[in-house]
């Protein structure tokens, strides 16, 4: 039967086949084409979000009678003076709101969770563990401790310091390594599931 | 055949010369029979569980119907192939637990990913929105929507997706902070999690498990098991988890897939390094000569 | 909030570009007059009715969600090629990513296990020991390296609002 569902299963299908053709064949006006269509539909609803979200969340409770919001939409409508070459000063000030509160709330953040935290997971806590965990434990202490002296640039490497930069080079080597394994394994999950989209599709597969 | 493999007229490639030049669409069309093969054909090899996924699984493990999970989809559509299976394993899991839901999304498609695969999910189960469920749909702001929301809800979400306001719901009465909710859940493919970890965990303690698309599982491992309680490492622990519910999915499926085209990356490098060091051995015989 | 209207920022920039595409008639502009239909077909949709109204769940399910995954996944063609082309050992430190990338990856796939058990096991301790290691200095030197540049903002060292070349 041939209802909206179908229809949009069998859109769905040709354009999954026509994004194809450009590693698999080469480049064409039908994967062009659907590139464009991609941009669109993004846009299109990111501004839908966008929208709904001003006309909830600011003009309905200006109408209401929150007036305080009225500094938000100001402020949200200053972004827009970026377009004019006479009044591109005034996109500055909501951007420099966004930056000093972004700015803020990282460097607070920033040093809680990723500096000190990471610091104190990194001291070595002996009690309840087995002896392969706290081999581990002070590994990880060494290699940390060897990764940090690499990024000591301002001092010249030579002596020790230039055996524990060579450790820490070669950690960071196995790092980015992991980092490839990962990114491999995402970008194939992401291929494997469009050609089980493809062969559900031709009931290749149930 | 000749075309592909790029063959100069009136000169003869060596093996090694034509294994150089491979068109890399033969390679891509390997890939995708290296895919389609054991969809079809599946081979079955066994997937043991890894510890990152056996403790997230334990900690959902210890929910109960006074706990609240806030269920944060920060995927988009680029992510559903690798995490769809491991969003429907675990949401099933704490739908078991009878624990109290909160859907929320901080990603623009997430809206549509939650109302597509999890309420027809939960509306099956015949759980009564408001009391054991809410959707609170898309939040903007990133890391600075987080810092807000950890000490009021409200001020960020006012309203439901169905624009009811919070104080009408009975499942957000006691709830507006951070130190109200048991659990976060959350699905990412970016930077999401960092923003949960650096608000609510080092500044309330609240528990985190992370469902994480494999490009990010390396630069987590650091927090866990700190300040994440529980991993689930991309479609492979998506897979792991399928097999702790016992609800095999698209994950399991996609297992053997996983191997075959790894065995056969792994095959592309070693190629890849034999033509590299074979060519530079053999330039370096003929210099001699 | 500022974000939303950042958001509505980007779709003004966009239709002026596109705008500008069509008026000059650059090459392949009719793209352009497409992209713009597309645009104001969802806005259409989506904001008087939301995006919970079937024609834009249907226009989102069946063209955005398979366009969107698809063309994400092209890049992961280019991994193989890289893997084939580009991933040539030629030193101590490229050898040390090679064998770590191999490693990591058995591990991540079940017939890694299959062929030997050991494998699991060293990919295991290379993500939770040296992975772990370096990823922790990175963010480390990062979290330092937000903070000083924090300080630079707020002590007037960093302009990054300041129009280049006055005014």
């Amino acid at each position: 039967m041939i209802d909206a569902t179908s229809i949009g299963l069998a859109i769905a299908f040709i354009l999954t086949l026509l994004c194809y053709t450009f590693p698999l064949y080469k480049d064409n006006v039908l994967y062009q084409f659907c590139e464009n269509t991609l941009i669109g539909l993004s846009i299109g609803h990111t501004s839908v979000i966008a929208i709904n979200r001003i006309r909830d969340l600011n003009v309905k409770p200006i109408m209401a009678g929150n007036y305080t919001l009225l500094i938000l939409t100001i402020l949200g409508i200053m972004l827009f003076a970026r377009f004019s070459k006479q009044y591109h000063w005034a996109y500055t000030w909501p951007m420099a709101i966004m930056i000093g509160g972004g700015t803020g709330i990282a460097m607070r953040s920033y040093i809680h969770a990723q500096f000190l935290n990471q610091i104190k997971a990194t001291m070595i806590s002996f009690s309840g563990k087995s002896v392969l965990d706290s081999i581990n434990s002070i590994l990880i202490l060494i290699f940390v401790i060897c990764t940090i002296s690499f990024f000591l640039f301002t001092y010249e490497q030579k002596g020790p310091l230039r055996t524990t930069s060579m450790i820490g080079r070669i950690v960071l080597m196995a790092t980015f390594g992991a980092v490839f394994a990962n990114v491999s394994l995402t970008r194939l999950a992401a291929i494997a599931g469009r050609i089980l989209f493809i062969l559900q599709t031709l009931g290749l597969v149930s | 055949m000749k075309d592909l493999l790029k063959e100069e007229v009136g000169h003869k490639m060596s093996i090694l010369e034509k294994l150089g030049n491979v068109d890399r669409r033969v390679i891509y069309w390997i890939v995708v029979f290296c895919i389609a093969i054991p969809y079809i054909r599946p081979l079955g090899i066994p997937i043991s569980i890894s510890n990152v996924t056996q403790t997230a699984y334990n900690e959902i493990s210890k929910l109960n119907q006074n706990s609240i999970v806030w269920f944060a989809v920060d995927i988009g559509v680029g992510g559903l192939p690798e995490l769809g299976g491991g969003i429907v394993a675990v949401f099933d899991h704490v739908i078991k637990t009878n624990a109290k839901i909160i859907l929320v999304t901080g990603a623009l498609e997430g809206t549509l990913l939650i109302n597509d695969i999890l309420i027809p999910k939960i509306e099956k189960e015949t759980r009564t929105y408001g009391i054991d469920y809410v959707n609170l749909g898309y939040f903007s702001g990133e890391e600075v929507a987080k810092t807000r929301l950890a000490t009021d809800i409200r001020s960020v979400i006012p309203n439901d997706i169905y624009e009811t306001t919070l104080d009408e719901i009975p499942i957000m009465a006691n709830i507006n902070q951070a130190t109200d909710i048991d659990l976060v859940i959350c699905f990412d493919s970016g930077i999401s999690v960092d923003g949960y970890v650096r608000q609510w965990q080092s500044r309330f303690n609240t528990k985190i498990i992370g469902v994480f698309a494999a490009v990010i599982v390396p630069q987590h491992y650091p927090f866990f098991p700190t300040q994440i309680v529980g991993m689930i490492p991309g479609q492979r622990g998506c897979a792991e988890y399928e097999l702790l519910i016992g609800k095999p999915g698209d994950a399991i499926k996609t297992s053997d897939v996983m191997s075959v085209s790894h065995i056969f990356m792994i095959f592309l490098i070693i190629l890849g390094n034999i033509q590299f060091i074979a060519s530079k051995y053999i330039k370096g015989d003929k210099r001699h000569d | 909030m500022l974000a939303s209207f950042a958001l509505l920022f980007g779709l003004i920039g966009t239709l002026i570009y596109h705008i500008k595409r069509i008026s000059v008639k650059s090459k392949q502009w009719y793209m352009s007059i497409w992209v713009i239909f597309l645009i104001f077909i969802m806005i259409i949709i989506g904001v008087p009715y939301s995006t919970n109204h079937p024609t834009y769940q249907w226009i989102y399910k069946n063209w955005y969600q398979p366009l969107g995954t698809t063309v994400y996944t092209i890049l992961g063609f280019y991994i193989f090629s890289a893997a084939y082309r580009a991933f040539r050992v030629r030193s101590l430190d490229s050898g040390i990513l090679l064998i770590s990338a191999i490693l990591v990856m058995l591990k991540n796939v079940p017939i890694g296990e299959a062929l030997w058990t050991g494998f699991p096991i060293i990919g295991t301790w290379i993500l939770t020991v040296p992975q772990l290691s370096g990823n922790r200095v990175i963010y480390l030197v990062l979290a330092v390296g937000m903070f000083t540049l924090g300080m630079r903002i707020i002590l007037w060292y960093e302009r990054p609002l300041e129009r280049r070349g006055g005014t």
